[in-house]
Formats: C-alpha cells, sequence, structure tokens
C-alpha cells in the first residue's frame, strides 16, 4: 500500500465527532498546545487531533492565541546557535578594542531592545540569561505560574543569575524580565517558557 | 514596580492596541483553515483586548507595569474560554449530526464494507506503534507536513524525520501482516 492510499484512508477517519465525550477537555487540549508543556500531553493531545477536526480546529486556535502571546525570541531554534555567534563576535570586537588601548564596551544590535537568552537547568539549579538592555541600572526577574501566581523574583544588577531549584517548583513556569533604566523609565522582556521536572 | 515612571495613556493604549492586532494577525492565518468564523475570530480579538485592558487597569500605573506573563495569561484564558463556549455549542451541533446520520448511505455497500474494514485494521495497527512514532505517523497521515510537526511537537525536524521513516517501516511491516499491501520484497 503507498502512501498517499494509506493517506487517503486514514483521512476517511477523520471527522467532526458526533459526541466530544471522548475529546479531551478544554484545559487538557490547551495544555498540549502549549510549546512549555510536559511531552505526554502533546502526545496525547495530538494523537487525538489527528483524527478529530473539531479538536483540531480548537488546538489550532488555541496554540495561534498563545504563540501570539509569547514572542518570536522564546521560538528561535537558531537562538543559541546566535548567541554563540555573538559571544565570539563579541570576544573579537573586545580583544580588537583592547589592543587599541580602549575598554569601551561593545554593544551590538539594537540597545534598547530586551531581549532573552535562555534558561538552563541543571540538576540544582537554572541558570536565566537575558541581553544587557542599554543604561538598565538594574533587573528585575519574575517566574510565575501557569495561574500567574509569581513563585520568585528577585532584583540583579548583572544579566545571568543562578537561582536554586529548591527557589522554584514542578511544572510549567513562565519567567520574564523587567529592564529599569538610569532615568527611571524601564522595559518589559517578553515572557520566556520553563519546564521544571 | 517602584521607581518606573507612568506613561501617557495614549502611548499605553497605543502598545495595547499593537499586541491585540499581533492576536488578531495570528488569529486570521489560521482562523480559515480551523473553521473559526469571522464573528467568532472578532469575539475572540475583543476577549484579548478586553483582558489585556483590564490587567492594565488593575495594575494601576503602567504599560511597563503590566507583566508580560499577564500578556500570556490573557491569550491562554481567551482561549479557554472559546473552546468551551465550543464545547457548548458542539452539544447542540452533535444532535443535528445524530438526526441526519441515518441518512447517510453508500452507492457500492460492498465496496464500503471492504473499505471499512481495510481503514479499521490500518487503525488498529496503528495503536500498537510506539506512542512517538504514532503520533507522528498519524499526523502525517492526516496531511501535517514534517515542519509543521516538529513545531507542534516542540522537537526537531530530524527527530520528526527519523520517527516518521521508522513508523511509517513498523505501519507497512505490521500491514503486510494482516494481508494488507504487497508481500515483502515484491
Amino acid at each position: 500500500m503507498t502512501d498517499e492510499a494509506l493517506q487517503k484512508q486514514f483521512q476517511t477517519q477523520v471527522r467532526r465527532p458526533a459526541s466530544r465525550v471522548a475529546c479531551p477537555a478544554p484545559e487538557r487540549l490547551l495544555a498540549g498546545a502549549e510549546a512549555g508543556g510536559a511531552e505526554a500531553v502533546r502526545l496525547e493531545v495530538l494523537d487525538h487531533v489527528a483524527t478529530c477536526l473539531d479538536c483540531r480546529a480548537e488546538y489550532e486556535v488555541a496554540r495561534s492565541l498563545m504563540l501570539a502571546a509569547v514572542a518570536p525570541t522564546a521560538r528561535r531554534r537558531w537562538l543559541p546557535y546566535a548567541v554563540a555567534a555573538s559571544a565570539v563576535l563579541a570576544a573579537g570586537l573586545l580583544a580588537t578594542w583592547q589592543s587599541r588601548g580602549t575598554t569601551a564596551p561593545v554593544l551590538r544590535g539594537d540597545p534598547g531592545a530586551m531581549a532573552l537568552w535562555g534558561a538552563e537547568i541543571s540538576d540544582s539549579a537554572i541558570q536565566f540569561a537575558w541581553r544587557p538592555a542599554a543604561d538598565s541600572r538594574r533587573y528585575t526577574l519574575e517566574v510565575i505560574t501557569d495561574v500567574g501566581d509569581v513563585v520568585f523574583s528577585t532584583q540583579t544588577s548583572d544579566t545571568v543569575i543562578v537561582v536554586p531549584s529548591t527557589s522554584l517548583r514542578s511544572g510549567a513556569l513562565t519567567w520574564s524580565v523587567l529592564a529599569e533604566r538610569e532615568d527611571g523609565t524601564g522595559q518589559r522582556s517578553v515572557v520566556g517558557l520553563l519546564t521544571l521536572p | 514596580m517602584s521607581g518606573l515612571r507612568p506613561q501617557p495613556p495614549d502611548k499605553v493604549a497605543a502598545a495595547l492596541e499593537h499586541l491585540v492586532q499581533r492576536f488578531a494577525r495570528m488569529l486570521a492565518a489560521v482562523g480559515y483553515r480551523s473553521g473559526l468564523d469571522d464573528d467568532e475570530r472578532d469575539a475572540l480579538v475583543q476577549s484579548v483586548r478586553i483582558r489585556l485592558w483590564q490587567a492594565a487597569g488593575d495594575s494601576g500605573e503602567t504599560l511597563l507595569s503590566l507583566s508580560t506573563s499577564y500578556v500570556y495569561q490573557a491569550a491562554r484564558s481567551a482561549a479557554l474560554d472559546l473552546l468551551r463556549t465550543r464545547r457548548r455549542s458542539g452539544a447542540w451541533r452533535a444532535e443535528q449530526l445524530e438526526n441526519v446520520s441515518h441518512l447517510t448511505t453508500s452507492d457500492d455497500p460492498a465496496g464500503q464494507l471492504d473499505l471499512d474494514e481495510s481503514v479499521e485494521r490500518i487503525m488498529a495497527v496503528l495503536d500498537t506503534l510506539a506512542p512517538d512514532r504514532r503520533t507522528v505517523v498519524k499526523l502525517h497521515l492526516a496531511g501535517y507536513a514534517r515542519r509543521e510537526i516538529a513545531e507542534r511537537l516542540n522537537w526537531s525536524e530530524a527527530r520528526i524525520r527519523n520517527l516518521l521513516f521508522r513508523g511509517m517501516d513498523d505501519l507497512r511491516v505490521a500491514l503486510r501482516r494482516h494481508g494488507l499491501g504487497p508481500p515483502e520484497g515484491a
């Protein structure tokens, strides 16, 4: 049987169900559409979405809404490479500046833009890192649960911070950083997703 | 947040509207394909707008003091409301489907029976695959592209390619055992 024949036969089973009893509950469907959600839930929900037209429509709309809320930086797969490339470039430029007898800081890209580099999870801690925002005197890191409760908040003048795992709880979390400028104004980053085992 | 200077209301309005328009564009992109009609889409955009304004109002100060997590939560709760509403209207639609289901007939009952049995066996064999391979294969058979599957499962495209290759292989072998498809080596 060819792939095409298999697809045609399978698609006869993709339909609007007469009853939604067997469909995942709205909350479950939403959890399956969240990029930071549990892998098992995503698999379970998508397994159902493959054959249920009503759930597929709901899934796609919910996913789009949440994608619109999460900034592009949280979805960029090339980000780690870009970070590595920027680091190499910055090191090179810094070396050049130093060889010319100056220690002027090297800023690349839009200095006003606030962006998250990522959160790296190890056994005992989570390292959060973000791009420096121009003229910022300090940053406030917030980690928030899926129901909007702030579970962790701290201020730092650095752009990297290590938080012990014990300070946070397991499950799906979001995090963001508020940069406070010298003139008293501030700039909020986009939201990053984080799932702790 | 202390130390932050309030922004002029029109600046806040413009920033919020910018966010709302981002939601509207995303919804327009999937709306038609997902069967979301214009009224539902408008209602959803309006729902997000109201939630964002409420969040901005509750914070009482500036857009900057509006946590970006609120934006995510606004989108999430709007999506949840939509799903619940559709489920409620779906109950009504199911009644209509049940009323007309007995009118559906096939022009070729014998051919239809063969097709039904074949499809039933395919679905049964799919259920025997490993969960990750099964989901990827089902999404592929449902018409999703590899990139789309990768985005939805939050896995790399290379991983999807591998799972799909192995899953389709498992499926063909199992179907041959069930008498569907050419024998091995044919």
